[in-house]
Parts: C-alpha cells; structure tokens; sequence
C-alpha cells in the first residue's frame, strides 16, 4: 500500500517536473517524449526511495504495529527482562517472536 | 502470520505453556534493547525462537509456521536443554553432542569453535566429526558474507563487493568446502556466472555438474539447468 503511495507521489512529481517549463513557456505541450517521462519518473522514485525515515515517522510505525490485533489480544511480553523473569518464575519456555517495525 | 497464526485459537491454547515474547526491531535511536535481534545472530525478519532463562537461544525454528511444526521445534529446545544438563553433569559424549548442536544453533563463532573443535575432535566418533566440520564450513562462510555484506553498508562499491563475493565462492568452491543447502547452489550459481563472464568453458562445465547432483530435488531446478546449458553451449560455439 505504501509502495503504491509512493509510487503514485513519484508519478505525479515526475509529470509535474516534465510539464512546469512547457507551461512556464506558454507551449502548452503535454505529451514529453516517452523516455523522459521514464527517466523523470525513475529518478522521482529513486530519490523518494533513499530517503532514510525520520525518527519521528519511525516512531509512529512502531505504535501503529503496537495496534494490532494480535498483540492487544495475545499474551506477548514485550520487556526482555520481564519475560525471562517470567520464565524463571514458571519454569517455562520463552517462545521468542522477532519482527520489525521500520519497514513492511 | 501476525493475523493468521498468532491470532488462531490453536496458537492461543497451545502458548499457555509458554512465555511469550515479542520483539520488535525499530531503528528507533536510543531503545533498550533494539540490537537484541543481531545479538541473538538472526539474520532474517521474522525469526521464531525458542530462549532459555537465560535469554540464550535454545532452538530456532525453521519449519513451517504451524503449530504442530513449532511444538517440533518446541521439542527440540527441550532436548537441548536435556543434554546441556547431561554435559554438566560431566558426560564425556554429552559434551561432544553439545558442543555440535550450540554449532549448530551458531553459539561459536569459527574461531572460537576451531579451538574447541581441535579439543574436542580426537575423542568423537566419525560421524560427529564430519557433522562439525561441515557446521564449522557453514559458520566460517556465513562470517566472510556478513563481513561483506558490513563492508558494502560502510560504502564499498557495488563492482568491488560483487568482485569480492565471487572471489569468495570461488575460493570455497575451489577447495572444496561446501557449506551445507541452498548456500552451496548459491554458489554453485555464482562460479557459473564468473565462468561464463571470463569464458571459462571448463570451471562453467564442471560446475554445471557439481549443480546438477546438488539441486536435482530443488524446485525450479530444470529451467535453471537449461539456462545453464545454454550458457555453456554458446561458450563453446563462440570459442
């Protein structure tokens, strides 16, 4: 879904890119030349691709994962500590579930 | 996974015999443990794992990502467990035994495991012995890929790491050190590329053999041999 939006914002920015000097130019041209609408949309994308997620976005990636479902309705121990204390104290197994938030 | 498995009834009932853990890595500076998952040695997201009282790993799971397979892992962990126990209490072959399977779980790195290796190598059977060096094979060259695959991170060039990872292959194929699954086609794959590149007829030829015993059960098989024999062919038409 993300790649779609970012797809769809590079797509936009690569036309936009392309018709801004034939309009500031009065041509009103709209159909640039097949290859440049490629170029301009991958070097679009390319660009919105490398940039690193701030710190903040990163942040909210992490509370929207903590929204899901199947962590407010499982039993999952999300403090390393308490976990292996918990381990201790019942004599059983830790079953260790490791995933990521940053990226889908 | 998330919304399948973990949210089934049968994950539901099956995990009241355990301590469920999750962690999530977020890149998020400054988090309590956010490097646990490099720490543990997992490589790829998602991992499942088993973790003793401690928090070191005790079985990692492989399987399919079912219930019934998970409690094989589950089972695994207890075993381990077990035999750690037997090798405290000074049992000679439990020690060899988990010496190999902390190999296996990648307790050691290659260093460390050559030194207990050569302790330990004079009084296992046979078997035991070929079983660690093809662990420690499999260890030393996950070691060399992640130091390159670090290095490409650090801002190596794309051409030097490509140029370095087939001399990689190149170098354990040449000497015969196979690592163990799918690694060894990957590299089987690799010395065949390099071959055809620097037109190598026979390095491609005999590496397409060493391919064809090795990933005769492997799905895709067949399309790939006959990219592969086509390659050759046109080596040996353009020579």
């Amino acid at each position: 879904m993300n790649h779609c939006k970012s797809l769809g914002l590079a797509l936009l920015g690569a036309v936009a890119t392309l018709l801004t000097p034939a309009i500031a130019q009065g041509q009103g041209k709209t159909d640039p030349p097949k290859k440049k609408v490629i170029r301009a949309i991958r070097l679009s994308a390319a660009g919105s691709s490398r940039k690193p997620p701030t710190q903040a976005e990163l942040k909210q990636r992490f509370t929207k994962k903590l929204e899901g479902a199947w962590i407010k309705n499982g039993a999952w121990n999300l403090d390393y500590e308490k976990a292996l204390q918990a381990s201790k104290a019942s004599g059983k197994q830790v079953f260790a579930y490791f995933t990521r938030s940053y990226a889908p | 996974m998330e919304n399948g498995l973990f949210s089934s009834a049968d994950f539901t009932q099956w995990s009241k015999n355990y301590v469920l853990y999750l962690h999530i890595s977020t890149r998020i500076e400054g988090r309590k443990h956010e490097g646990l998952f490099r720490a543990k040695g997992f490589t790829g997201f998602p991992t499942l794992a088993f973790l003793d009282v401690e928090g070191g790993l005790t079985a990692k799971h492989a399987g399919s990502r079912v219930v019934g397979e998970i409690q094989k892992t589950a089972d695994k962990s207890m075993a381990y467990m077990a035999l750690r126990d037997k090798a405290a209490s000074g049992d000679k072959v439990a020690v060899q035994h988990l010496f190999v399977a902390d190999l296996e779980l990648a307790r050691y790195d290659f260093t460390l495991g050559s030194l207990k290796l050569a302790g330990l190598r004079k009084e296992m059977s046979e078997n035991l012995q070929k079983k660690a060096d093809q662990l420690m094979i499999d260890i030393q060259y996950n070691e060399l890929r992640r130091r390159l695959s670090k290095e490409l991170s650090a801002g190596l060039g794309r051409k030097e790491y490509t140029r370095r990872y087939q001399g990689l292959n190149l170098d354990f194929y040449r000497s015969g050190l196979f690592p163990s699954g799918r690694t060894a086609l990957s590299i089987l794959m690799g010395v065949m590329g390099y071959a055809f590149q620097n037109k190598d007829e026979a390095l491609l030829a005999q590496a397409l053999e060493k391919f064809k015993a090795q990933a005769s059960n492997q799905p895709g098989f067949a399309p790939r041999v006959a990219r592969y024999e086509s390659m050759l062919a046109r080596l040996r038409r353009d020579k």
